[in-house]
């Protein structure tokens, strides 16, 4: 069940928030089962066996963690880490170890086939978060029930934002958590602006960029022109994907009167890598910098240590994406790039000359959009498909016939993500930047969201004209509901 | 602060419920006025709309016009099995089931035929919930309003003095019907080229009994049965010269081995099967056919009324 899909919007939703509504009429312990059974139900919905394995990973990691509470014993922590990247590496990567050592050993290894478990990904590093909160004294005390619901509340289940426990348990644990016509209202806002996202921009850019990448991936050859329209709008695609995705989220964890944490912040208008990991997917950025970095030492060890340290998580973060040597890569072009860019800043400041700095400054949102958008060659090419890619973009066939509704649509879209302030700035929510919390700029009053009527009708007509991108036509799956 | 939150969102739900109301409302009233809509289209609406208990459901060789009274028929070209299996279950949601012929050729388990489409399953799962059909959850119906706020923009522009682009189906869609009409004055060869690209097509996949579209077969059936249908599989008619080329790669393309599987399966689900061959019909003349696999409005007098006395012979 896409947050996209008819079945969502208009029976699944509806009926989950009526639920909530009723239960609420039995006080607050009955809408947090109530939303427990819901979400059970939208994930078995997929696949109904693996309701099991998410049941095994709360029901070890929840006992776990009240162990660790108590004792703060450094094996039980090692043995529940090893636990959670235990099922990720059976479920998710054993078949790509076993290829790739196949390479390496000369007899052929055996293939298990197994299929990938929605969101494993995103509800194991959640987990291991929490362990480690747990072993350092920073949870909020809940119950099995509660611990439940944190993890598998469907509006973040699936693919994220990885949301800590601090940050929503205390509105659990005191009752706060239920729908109300308010919050509805003002969720409804939020899941308007990440739906038409979805439906109008992110599917739209697929159309133009899939039948390029999977020409490529056929061995056809593509022209220079087409590369390069298909690259530019990929970029488009897994921004409005992603962050179409991530403001649902927000959105419908708002209708039950939880504050989700905002995961994209214009990335596009980065003015450095380094910044634009503060603005991408900031929730993983966020877990990789908390419970990798710091864990391998992070800048404490000197440069090289650092620059060491940065690479790995960079490779490791690549990794989460997808069991694949191409993620691999991805990961490592960021790390490549974060190095240069910390190596950079400290040429910058030795130097200290205000000319080079602010030419540095002109270049460096120029470069780094130019860096980021060339990486996700290997994201989205199959294989080592990115291999011709690459070559096409630069020595390709000249000469295809451009549409220019095709060019408008990628213009109006940088348009939208350069120009346009982003979600947490139309509706000023808190963000987090380097472990701080922060109140992102505001937008112009004009385009901040206030309770009036006029937002109102703005919210439901953009709503109503994602509707009916909706119904017309089946939804595409969200490009990280495969991680 | 409350009572302001509370008055946007009062407006967020009403101006949504007007608009998803209003859409409601345009799209009956669209379908109501359109003059002219797809086979696709005029299927949804026929499984939404159409009254009666008896039906024959399948592709194009059962079509969607009403061939043999009092039976609606429910076909549209290139129908999946899972498709045609949403079809019934949002068609009999609210209907007695009746007596029921299913067509069942080999083109059904063909390698186009292995996927889902998705409308008609929305309603097939709201009716669960209401008493009634929603057209805005129909794709096919929706893009009926579409087309109909299209043509308004191309008579404004026609009336702004712009000439409107001409639609290029309905002149193919006419050839077409005329190239059909005269299918028995064909020329041998070119008939026999099309009989060797229609075969081709309409072989079944290897391990077609484990496809998508075998097991959906299978489901429908079934379900039609549970509900209390007299259920019946049907092959419809070809002509001497393609079964002929049928008979010749029988083996090699598979068509042999699903006859086998479809005979054993009606046998496992306790319902008749009835091949055109076994008719008695003899070999029908071209003229009762209007290519080589679909049946001429003479052909449809002969064959329909056959095949009902073969399955349902009580009736």
């Amino acid at each position: 069940m896409l947050f996209s899909s008819f079945e969502f919007l208009f029976l699944f939703l509806p009926a989950c928030l009526a639920a909530a509504f009723i239960a609420r009429g039995f006080g607050a312990r009955a809408v947090v089962i109530v939303t427990l059974l819901s979400s059970l139900y939208f994930y078995g919905y997929f696949r109904p066996s693996y309701l099991l394995l998410l049941a095994l990973s709360i029901t070890v990691n929840y006992f776990g963690g009240e162990q660790l509470i108590r004792t703060r014993s450094r094996p039980v922590l090692t043995a529940l880490v090893i636990f959670n990247l235990g099922l990720l590496g059976v479920f998710k990567y054993l078949d790509f170890v076993l290829y790739s050592l196949d390479f390496v050993v000369p007899a052929e290894l055996p293939r298990y086939g197994i299929m990938l478990p929605l969101a494993i990904s995103f509800f194991t590093f959640q987990q291991i978060a929490y362990v480690c909160d747990c072993y350092r004294g920073q949870t909020i005390r809940n119950d099995f029930v509660q611990y439940a619901l944190l993890v598998s509340f469907f509006p973040h289940l699936i693919a994220g934002p990885i949301v800590r426990q601090q940050e929503v348990m205390q509105d659990i644990v005191d009752g706060r958590l239920y729908p109300t016509l308010e919050r509805i209202g003002y969720g409804l806002s939020i899941v308007a602006i990440g739906l038409f996202k979805k439906v109008f921009f992110a599917d739209q850019f697929a159309d133009i960029a899939d039948p390029i990448f999977d020409a490529n991936t056929a061995g056809e050859a593509i022209s220079r022109a087409d590369a390069w329209v298909g690259l530019l709008a990929y970029t488009l695609q897994i921004y409005f994907d992603f962050s179409g995705y991530s403001d649902m989220a927000i959105g419908l964890a708002a209708m039950f009167g939880l504050r989700f944490p905002v995961n994209f912040l214009s990335p596009y208008k980065a003015r450095s890598i380094i910044d634009f990991w503060h603005r991408w997917h900031m929730t993983l950025s966020a877990f990789l910098r908390d419970y990798f970095y710091f864990a391998l030492g992070g800048n404490r060890n000197g440069k090289v240590r650092r620059y060491a340290n940065l690479m790995i998580v960079m490779l490791v973060g690549g990794l989460w994406h997808g069991a694949d040597w191409a993620f691999m890569l991805w990961g490592g072009i960021h790390g490549t790039l974060l190095v240069i860019n910390h190596g950079a800043r400290h040429v910058l400041a030795d130097l200290k000359n205000p000319l080079v700095e602010r030419a540095a400054g002109i270049a460096a949102p120029v470069l780094t959009f130019a860096a980021v958008c060339l990486a996700w060659v290997p994201f989205r090419a199959n294989g080592v498909a990115w291999v011709d890619y690459y070559a096409a973009l630069w020595s390709g066939p000249a000469g295809s016939e451009m549409h220019t509704g095709t060019l408008a649509l990628l213009a109006f879209g940088y348009f939208v993500v350069w120009m346009l302030p982003n979600l947490a700035q139309f509706f000023g929510y808190d963000v987090r930047t380097q472990g701080k919390a922060a109140v992102a700029a505001a937008a112009p009053s004009r385009l901040r969201w206030q309770p009036a009527t006029t937002w109102a009708v703005v919210s439901a007509f953009v709503l109503l004209a994602s509707l009916h991108l909706v119904l017309r036509q089946p939804p595409n799956a969200f490009i990280y509901f495969q991680f | 602060m409350d009572a302001t939150r509370r008055r946007y969102a009062v407006v967020v739900l009403a101006v949504l419920a007007i608009g998803l109301g209003a859409g409601e409302w345009f799209i009956r009233d669209s379908v109501a006025e359109a003059k002219a809509m797809t086979s696709s289209q005029r299927f949804v609406l026929k499984v939404l709309t159409a009254e009666g208990s008896d039906v024959v459901a399948g592709d194009s060789h059962v079509g969607l016009r009403e061939r043999h009274p009092p039976y609606v028929f429910l076909g549209r070209g290139g129908i999946t099995p899972w498709e045609l299996e949403q079809a019934l279950r949002s068609y009999f949601r609210d209907r007695p089931v009746g007596r029921v012929m299913i067509e069942v050729g080999p083109q059904q388990v063909a390698a186009n035929r292995q996927f889902e489409w998705r409308s008609l399953a929305r309603n097939s799962l709201v009716r669960q919930f209401l008493p009634f059909d929603v057209y805005l959850f129909e794709p096919e119906l929706v893009s009926v309003a579409e087309q109909r706020v299209t043509g308004l923009f191309k008579r404004a522009a026609k009336s702004a003095g712009r000439p409107a682009k001409p639609s290029r189906k309905k002149p193919e869609a006419r050839e077409n019907r005329r190239e059909q009409a005269a299918y028995a004055a064909w020329p041998e060869e070119v008939r026999a080229l099309r009989m060797l690209n229609r075969a081709s097509e309409q072989r079944p996949v290897d391990n077609f009994e484990v496809s998508v579209a075998w097991q959906a077969q299978e489901r429908m059936i079934r379900r039609l049965k549970t509900a209390g249908g007299e259920v019946c599989l049907i092959r419809t008619p070809l002509t001497r010269e393609y079964q002929q080329r049928m008979t010749e790669t029988a083996e090699e393309w598979g068509f042999a081995r699903y006859r086998r599987a479809i005979e054993t399966l009606a046998k496992e689900l306790e319902v008749p099967y009835v091949d055109y061959l076994d008719l008695g019909l003899g070999d029908m003349p071209l003229v009762n056919f209007k290519n080589q696999d679909h049946l001429s409005p003479r052909g449809d007098r002969v064959y329909w009324p056959a095949v009902e006395k073969a399955c349902f012979p009580g009736a």
